[in-house]
Parts: C-alpha cells; sequence; structure tokens
C-alpha cells in the first residue's frame, strides 16, 4: 500500500516538477513571476489532445508537438507582455509584468473557450493503457510513460544549463544581464529561449497530466499554476533543484495525506508541511536565485 | 579604428558628456584620465551600447555604431573590461573564459585561446573548476581581462582597471597592459590613476566635466604643469586614488 502510493506520488510530484521548473528558470532569469505559466502548461494540453484526436500520433510525436506547441506560446507571451516592459539596460520592474501575465491568463483561457469549449473532457487515448503488478504495487504503462518521460526531461534540461554553451549564456543572463551583454550575449534571445524552455517543458507536462487523469479542460491550468510557483517558493526561487525536488516533496504529500488523512484535506495538508518547511528554511530547500 | 565624433550623452537633465571628439589607431593605446565623475565611465558606456548618445557619432572600423545593441558591438571586436570586474560569480573560472568567446563559432581554437590565457595566468588554470566567488580581487581583475582577450577584441576598452586593487596587483594589471602594447593590442585605457595610465599609453585626453580640455602625447602629459598639479602632484587627490607616490 504505501509503496503504491509512493508510486502515485513520484508520478504526481514529476509533472509538478516539469511544471515548477519553468517558472523558476523564467524567475532566476528575469527575476519575474510568469503566472499565466499554467496557462501555457493548459494550451500544451490542449495541443496534445486536439493532435491525436486528429490523427492517432505516436507518442514521441504528440510530446514534441505539444512542447512545440507550448514554446511558441510562451515565446509570444513574452514577447507581448512582457518585453514591452523591459528597458535596455535596467532591471525589469516587478509589478507590471505581474499585471500582464496575470492578463495573459484570461486571454489564453478565453482563447481556448472560444475554440474548444468550457467543459472538462476526456483526454483522448493514445494506445491501449497495460497495467503491470510486481507483487503488492500495480504501475501502468502510462505512469511508467510520465515518470521516464519526466525524468529524461530534467536530465537533459540539467544538462543543457550545465554544459551547453546557451544554457551557460542563460545562467550569465541569470546571474548578471548587464554584464552577459558585454561579453557579447544576445540577452532578449537568452530570454527567448528561457521563455521557449520553460514553456515546452509546461507543454509536456500538459499532456503527461492529460493522460495521467483522463481529462483536461481550459481551467486545468489555474490550479496547477499556483502549485508551481509555491513549489519554487519552496525548492528556493530561481533554484533547479529546488524545483525538481520540491514537486516531488509537493506530490507525495499530497498523495500520501490522500491515502492516510483525507482526500478533502489534501491540499491542506500539502501546503501545510510546505509552510512547515518555509518556517525552518525561509529561503527554501536549496537557496535562492541560482540557476546550478 | 575608433572615433567619437561630438558626442553628447546625458542622464536624463545631467550632460554627463558634452561634445566629446577622439580617436584610437590601430596598435595605440590611448588613455582618458580626469577626475571622479568628470564622464570617463559614461563615455566608455556610450562608445559600448549601453547609453545612446543624444547627439554625435561613433564610428568603429569604419562602421557606424552609434547607438548600436551591445552584443552586436562586442561582436565587431570592440570589448569592455567592466569597472569593478563583473565576474559572473556563479560561473566557473572556465565557464567565465568560455562566455568571453560566446560570440566565436571557432570551437577549436576556443580551446586553443583558453589555454593561452591559462598560460598566461597560471592561477587561472589551478581553478579552472572553482566558482568565482571565491577568488581574490587580483585573480578577479585576471578574471576579468582573460575573459575579454578570450573574445579576439580588436580593440580593448578597460574601465577603471587598477579601481581598489592593492598595490602589488595594480603592478601586476600593469605589467599585463605592458604586455598587451607590445602585442600590439589596441586599448582604450580610462583611469583615476592618472600617473599609471599615462606611463602604459602613448596618447592621452584629459576630461573635465565631461569635455576634453586637453590631448597629447602621453609623455608630455606627464610633463605638463596643469596636468601634474591636477592628476598627478597634489597629496590630498593622491590619497583618494590609489596608494601610488606623487611624481
Amino acid at each position: 500500500m504505501f509503496l503504491q502510493q509512493l508510486i502515485n506520488g513520484l508520478v504526481l510530484g514529476c509533472t509538478y516538477s516539469l511544471l515548477a521548473l519553468g517558472y523558476t528558470l523564467i524567475f532566476g532569469v528575469l527575476k519575474i513571476l510568469h503566472i499565466a505559466h499554467g496557462e501555457v502548461f493548459m494550451i500544451g494540453a490542449f495541443l496534445a489532445a486536439t493532435l491525436i484526436l486528429s490523427f492517432q500520433p505516436s507518442f514521441a510525436l504528440a510530446l514534441l508537438a505539444s512542447m512545440l506547441g507550448a514554446a511558441l506560446i510562451g515565446i509570444l507571451v513574452e514577447r507581448v507582455a512582457i518585453r514591452p516592459l523591459r528597458r535596455e539596460g535596467r532591471p525589469l520592474p516587478t509589478m507590471p509584468p505581474l499585471v500582464s501575465t496575470l492578463g495573459a491568463i484570461w486571454v489564453l483561457q478565453e482563447m481556448v473557450i472560444k475554440i474548444f469549449g468550457a467543459e472538462v473532457q476526456p483526454f483522448p487515448q493514445l494506445y491501449e493503457v497495460k497495467n503491470f503488478s510486481l507483487g503488492p504495487i500495480t504501475i501502468s504503462s502510462s505512469q511508467i510513460l510520465i515518470i521516464g518521460v519526466s525524468f529524461l526531461l530534467m536530465i537533459g534540461l540539467q544538462f543543457m544549463v550545465m554544459r551547453t554553451k546557451w544554457g551557460k549564456g542563460m545562467r550569465a543572463v541569470a546571474e548578471n544581464a548587464k554584464t552577459a551583454a558585454l561579453l557579447g550575449i544576445n540577452v532578449n534571445m537568452i530570454i527567448m529561449l528561457t521563455f521557449a524552455t520553460a514553456s515546452g517543458l509546461a507543454g509536456a507536462a500538459g499532456l503527461l497530466i492529460g493522460m495521467a487523469y483522463n481529462a483536461y479542460s481550459p481551467f486545468m491550468g489555474v490550479e496547477i499554476g499556483l502549485k508551481g510557483f509555491a513549489i519554487i517558493v519552496l525548492g528556493g526561487m530561481g533554484n533547479i533543484w529546488g524545483a525538481m525536488v520540491g514537486g516531488l516533496i509537493l506530490g507525495m504529500a499530497e498523495i500520501l495525506s490522500v491515502g492516510y488523512l483525507a482526500s478533502s484535506f489534501r491540499d491542506a495538508f500539502a501546503f501545510g508541511l510546505m509552510i512547515l518547511i518555509l518556517l525552518i528554511k525561509p529561503s527554501g530547500l536549496f537557496g535562492s536565485r541560482k540557476i546550478v | 579604428m575608433l572615433e567619437l565624433f561630438d558626442v553628447h550623452t546625458s542622464y536624463g537633465h545631467i550632460d554627463a558628456v558634452r561634445g566629446v571628439s577622439l580617436r584610437i589607431e590601430k596598435g595605440e593605446i590611448v588613455t582618458i584620465i580626469g577626475a571622479n565623475g568628470s564622464g570617463k565611465s559614461t563615455i566608455i558606456n556610450t562608445v559600448s551600447g549601453f547609453l545612446r548618445p543624444k547627439s554625435g557619432k561613433i564610428q568603429f572600423l569604419g562602421k557606424n555604431i552609434t547607438g548600436m545593441n551591445p552584443h552586436k558591438i562586442v561582436r565587431l571586436g570592440l570589448v569592455q573590461i567592466p569597472e569593478g570586474r563583473q565576474i559572473l560569480a556563479t560561473l566557473s573560472v572556465q565557464e567565465n573564459l568560455e562566455m568571453g568567446a560566446f560570440c566565436r563559432r571557432d570551437g577549436k581554437e576556443i580551446s586553443e585561446d583558453l589555454e593561452r590565457i591559462y598560460g598566461r595566468f597560471p592561477v587561472l588554470a589551478e581553478r579552472k573548476r572553482q566558482a568565482t566567488g571565491t577568488l581574490s580581487g587580483g585573480e578577479q581583475q585576471m578574471l576579468s581581462i582573460g575573459r575579454a582577450l578570450m573574445a579576439r577584441p580588436n580593440l580593448l576598452m578597460m574601465d577603471e582597471p587598477s579601481l581598489g586593487l592593492a598595490p602589488l596587483i595594480l603592478e601586476r594589471v600593469y605589467q599585463i597592459i605592458e604586455e598587451l602594447k607590445k602585442e600590439n593590442t589596441t586599448i582604450l585605457l580610462v583611469e583615476q590613476n592618472a600617473n599609471k595610465a599615462l606611463q602604459a599609453a602613448h596618447r592621452g585626453y584629459v576630461l573635465e566635466t565631461g569635455e576634453i580640455v586637453l590631448s597629447d602625447r602621453a609623455e608630455n602629459l606627464l610633463q605638463n604643469e596643469k596636468v601634474r598639479e591636477a592628476y598627478l602632484g597634489s597629496q590630498k587627490r593622491m590619497k583618494k586614488d590609489s596608494a601610488e607616490k606623487p611624481l
């Protein structure tokens, strides 16, 4: 039973991590909260569902398409809601981007509602789900897929940020945009790349959550968006490891509270745990503002 | 190589640079000396694209670079070593150097240059993988110079390289400038430490409240009565400047 809960917690947790990574990347580079990030995730789920309904693509293709589509939406949000607020050589103010990305929430939601309607719809199946029994635990093929893909994406992101030229450029801009520009780094390009990466991860999470819960709706990004934000506070704002571990902690906490306490206390328990951790370590588990 | 024509730059209503014209030829070391607040850094930041001049024109390698984006200016080989060194503390020593070569695409030659920089600054080689936050001020200055050289600059702009450095390290920095001079590197050197700067440079400009009041060969400026009085001689000013002894 407990092992089963851990598996379920892991499935939920690693999709949270994917979403929280996006928040933390954007916060790390721009020092702002992109609160419409949950809506980018939601659009990722819609793109995947639409694609599956019309073409029956392979999983890899559906994943790629939802990531690319969400990345484009993320770039669009940056162009429209954030870049106009930036002034060359000056730090981005805190409040205006908060308001403009808040606006982006409604724009994106309304757009999706206009096209697809506001109801919760069943997520189309990509393939026959099989269940595997390993002693007392049962794990479905989509759970394996979710865990596997999430971890691959996280490893890929870590590799990109730590080892590639553009990832190092991202860390340079995160630390000091002016110095980065002095080194010939195109700061706008790095910001665009950051939004594309963050949104691509959100798109993947959209597909995975859709698969895990067999449902998607225009409002699915709201709650999970707030959770993503809470996770990066828990893990340390702008910290990649913090987002990964924080996501897993929140996922586990939720599932365990459903399993052992009461399902109606799920969020109360999870957030209570986070408050407790923050009381002990106010800067978050891994400290703040370092993309390492 | 670099030429400024009647450049005016202001912060809001304050005119920090008022009609500055100057030029630097290939292989030359040119210094701009002047007191704190005379507009030296404003000139540097205008040339490197962080400040937009109100009027005037800046030309580099025959190209008009007025108001161009900073990263594009770096791409042309006009590279700045910023005041206060501006090391990226969350990146390792090696990563800082790699970032210096960000706009280059010749991977093989980049690693050769990296080895060359490590040869020149063995301290950096010893600390390749270390986070740069642990470096001393002098080591950071070496890293900052090394990082700029990684861009293979056509012209190097140094903004107050001696600021806040212990006398011994200051000597080392100027030793490096001498080395670069022998290698025919073109340098625009902005300094409060006029004595050091004029000894290293071929020519100098004296900046006062945003205007160039004097320009001459460096050895002449070193002998110039006015310059000696204002920037080299008086004990009071020296204390503020650095640990330099008056002439």
